[in-house]
């Protein structure tokens, strides 16, 4: 993987553009909020698959990749699609390796994030 | 330029289960101005739509509870978002979803990942594409409401006639049978005129872009219908024709027509027309040289019969004598010809006057025609609510241009000619002439008001009593005609004789003098003047009455009186008028036992030999004789000589005028019969003669046994 999918900073310009002089800096309350969503869809993502939940797995990863796209977080978009669609086909035998590059992603593009908060 | 259509702030509902997105999406949607509405999964979208009514709904697909095609399907049947824009947020290039989101009505799809930048602007397009095409749908509606309203039938005809659309309105339907279908060619389908009309009509609008107006006229049911149709151009090549049903307004029109130029009653012209068409008339004799006649009728008495039998007979009685006179007119019309440049016009002025005009006439002889044979219809007998009656009528008329130039002289004229006519005793036809002065207008109005003194009873006779000079009895009075008019008071007879003598109206006078003499001749019957004789006068133009002496034969029968009670006093002229027929007269009146004398002697014919034809008992020496008797040895002379006469011819002698006692002396001495006059008694009225008589009676009674001095 030679190009950085982490963060797609373009996704974040673009939420900067909509920003409105005066009210809350909204960049940063996305971030905020896809880091405290992106922690719960992943434990749910990994409690489903460890119970064999395909649905709740397909659901909560749908949830992921709308909510990551948001933020540009590609990787972590990816990987919940990828999820999901093995939650779509009730086929989770590939689930647990997704899962792991989930939780990587999510992690790396947590670090980059937090960052983007402290520019 | 603003954009009129954003102004009005358009609300967004954002349905997503992604506050993210949803927190997006209204960052996005604020900055371009909308108001947000946010549902976070269909069927909370559902409740928000029915209680907010968005302008425009963005779905996102995938939703707990209710998903996003559902809940579109759903928003979609109602009836308030039949056109509401909805976009569906589909994954990229997800085939499947946007064929979906087609499927179940959404509007348009937006890819995610959102662009956030391009998004507001993305929906200022949607919400204004969907403000022009609901305004073109309420236009559309209203026009079709429009189209709806209007009674008129509508075609829409391309330009070789095919029909593209129609409408048929409550108005003008009945001029299009059912076989104009949309597609036909309406020229294959209407009536050949009609089809000429407008082919012709739809060339010309599509060149022209004008109007085009007509008029139809259909049967329908026997009435008449009447149409109008305009033609306008629709589009490049296509017309709307409009057809309006215009009966009632034709109707109107022509009801607002007949009230202004026409009669009510009778349903001639009125005054109104008739003044039009004769002001034509005129123009069109000015050009032409000819004459126009106005022919002016009244009907005589007509009053009469509204006071007596009410106006509803009247009125009846005036619808027939139009019809009458319309359809002698109409003869006459039909007579004269096609030489004529104009028709006769019969007019009702109003009351029972009616008019005729008589255009381009070549001849006064013509308006004399026509005008006799309008009086000689109308004296026919009519029958009339079960009333039999017999109009007369008087007639005036005036001729351009010699009795008026204009209008307003030949209107006047011919009323004056009218009024001649009636005043000359009615029932006769009267052409102007300028010796209708002010002077014999006067004198005609006299012999009116003369006429209706007959019938109104304004008449009296007073009584002269005559004495004879043997021995001072009193044994008949002369009967003296006296009119007191209501409002000019007592006419002397001097005046209004003669008038009746010219008009002819001396007949009726002289008839109601008959009757009322021996209904006075009566009333003494039963009184000690029972002996009294009456002495009438006769004109000379009562002998031209056929049965003259049959006439007052039977009047003295009616009263049951001896008819040596009446005597009857006529002028020289009255003898020498018509001598056979008067002769004739005379015999027969003796005959039944009256006595005749003859008035005014001396004055009339010198021919003394018709003394000896006719069956006199006396003579009356004129006044003029008596009042110079004592004074004039030649009068003197004279009332000698017709003493001698009458004696000789075995006839009495009467003076009349005798005014004082040496008159009275010389006529004593004469030997004249009888005297009359101030000197003995006035004229007096019958009670007073009643009195007068008796008390003469009575001093003579008293004188009696001295008589004879």
């Amino acid at each position: 993987m030679e190009t950085d999918l982490t963060i797609d900073t373009n996704a974040l310009d673009a939420i900067r553009s909509l920003q409105q002089p005066g009210s809350e800096d909204l960049v940063s309350k996305i971030i905020s909020m896809f880091l405290e969503d992106a922690n719960r869809y992943r434990d749910e993502i990994g409690e489903a698959i460890r119970e064999g939940s395909a649905e709740r797995v397909g659901v909560a990863a749908h949830s992921l990749k709308s909510c990551a796209a948001n933020v540009g977080a590609m990787q972590v978009s990816a990987t919940a699609a990828a999820l999901e669609q093995l939650g779509r086909k009730a086929s989770l035998d590939d689930a647990p390796a997704q899962f792991e590059k989930l939780k990587s992603a999510v992690a790396a593009a947590r670090e980059k994030l937090v960052n983007q908060l402290d520019a | 330029m603003k954009d009129t259509l954003i102004q009005q702030k358009a609300s967004i509902l954002v349905v997503d289960d992604d506050p993210t997105l949803r927190l997006l999406t209204r960052a996005a949607l604020e900055q371009v101005g909308f108001d947000v509405i946010e549902a976070e999964n269909g069927q909370a979208a559902i409740d928000v739509a029915t209680t907010a009514f968005p302008d425009v709904i963005m779905l996102d697909v995938e939703m707990p509870v209710l998903d996003g095609f559902s809940a579109c399907a759903a928003i979609r049947e109602h009836k308030a978002f039949v056109d509401t824009p909805i976009m569906m947020l589909t994954g990229r290039d997800d085939d499947e979803s946007i064929q979906q989101a087609y499927d179940c009505g959404a509007t348009d799809f937006i890819s995610k990942p959102i662009n956030w930048s391009l998004l507001g602007q993305r929906v200022r397009y949607i919400v204004r594409a969907s403000r022009v095409s609901r305004g073109l749908r309420e236009s559309e509606g209203k026009n079709r409401a429009f189209v709806r309203a209007i009674p008129d039938s509508m075609l829409v005809v391309d330009a070789r006639g095919r029909l593209l659309t129609h409408h048929r309105g409550a108005s003008g339907s009945q001029m299009i049978d059912d076989r104009v279908q949309e597609g036909v060619c309406i020229y294959d389908v209407l009536p050949q005129s009609l089809s000429d009309l407008w082919r012709q009509q739809i060339k010309q609008v599509l060149t022209t872009k004008g109007v085009e107006l007509s008029e139809h006229r259909a049967m329908k049911n026997r009435n008449t219908q009447y149409y109008e149709s305009r033609v306008v151009p629709y589009t490049q090549d296509s017309v709307l024709i409009m057809l309006r049903d215009v009966t009632a307004q034709k109707q109107a029109a022509a009801k607002v027509r007949k009230l202004a130029f026409y009669d009510t009653l009778t349903g001639l012209p009125n005054r109104q027309s008739f003044l039009i068409q004769l002001a034509e008339a005129i123009r069109d004799a000015e050009d032409t040289d000819r004459l126009v006649g106005v022919v002016y009728i009244d009907l005589d008495n007509f009053k009469l019969i509204n006071d007596s039998l009410g106006h509803s007979v009247g009125d009846s009685l005036l619808k027939d004598i139009a019809d009458r006179l319309a359809a002698s007119v109409r003869r006459d019309d039909f007579i004269a010809g096609s030489g004529k440049s104009r028709a006769l016009q019969l007019a009702r002025l109003g009351g029972d006057e009616f008019t005729v005009l008589l255009p381009g006439l070549e001849s006064i002889e013509q308006a004399d025609a026509v005008s006799d044979r309008l009086v000689s219809v109308l004296k026919e007998p009519l029958e009339c609510n079960g009333h039999r009656f017999v109009v007369t009528p008087s007639v005036g008329i005036a001729v351009y241009p010699e009795d008026g130039h204009d209008l307003e002289t030949l209107m006047k004229n011919a009323d004056t000619a009218l009024h001649h006519a009636k005043a000359s005793g009615r029932d006769r036809v009267t052409r102007f002439s300028g010796t209708m002065s002010i002077r014999s207008l006067e004198r005609l109005d006299i012999e009116d008001s003369l006429r209706t003194a007959i019938q109104n009873d304004d008449l009296d006779l007073h009584f002269q009593p005559k004495m004879k000079l043997a021995d001072q009895s009193l044994t008949s009075v002369e009967a003296l005609l006296r009119w007191t008019h209501p409002e000019r008071g007592p006419i002397s007879p001097a005046k209004f004789i003669p008038i009746a003598e010219d008009s002819g109206m001396i007949i009726e006078l002289g008839d109601w003098v008959l009757h009322r003499a021996c209904q006075q001749l009566k009333e003494w019957q039963s009184t000690p003047l029972h002996d009294v004789r009456i002495a009438i006068n006769l004109s000379a133009k009562q002998f031209h009455i056929k049965d003259l002496a049959s006439q007052i034969i039977r009047a003295i029968r009616k009263q049951n009186i001896s008819a040596g009670l009446l005597d009857l006093e006529l002028t020289e002229g009255a003898l020498m008028s018509d001598l056979d027929s008067t002769a004739e007269s005379l015999r027969q009146i003796k005959e039944a036992g009256l006595r005749i004398a003859v008035d005014d002697f001396g004055t009339g014919y010198s021919s003394l030999s018709y003394l000896t034809r006719f069956p006199i008992d006396a003579l009356k020496i004129d006044r003029s004789f008596v009042f110079e008797i004592d004074k004039s040895e030649d009068s003197h002379s004279i009332c000698k000589a017709i003493v001698a006469l009458a004696h000789g011819l075995g006839m009495e002698v009467v003076a009349e005028g005798v005014e004082n006692n040496e008159q009275l002396q010389l006529l004593r001495m004469m030997n004249c019969d009888e005297i009359q006059g101030y000197h003995f008694a006035k004229p007096m009225p019958a009670s007073s003669v009643f009195e007068f008589i008796k008390q003469h009676r009575a001093r003579q009674v008293h004188r009696l046994p001295h008589a004879n001095p």
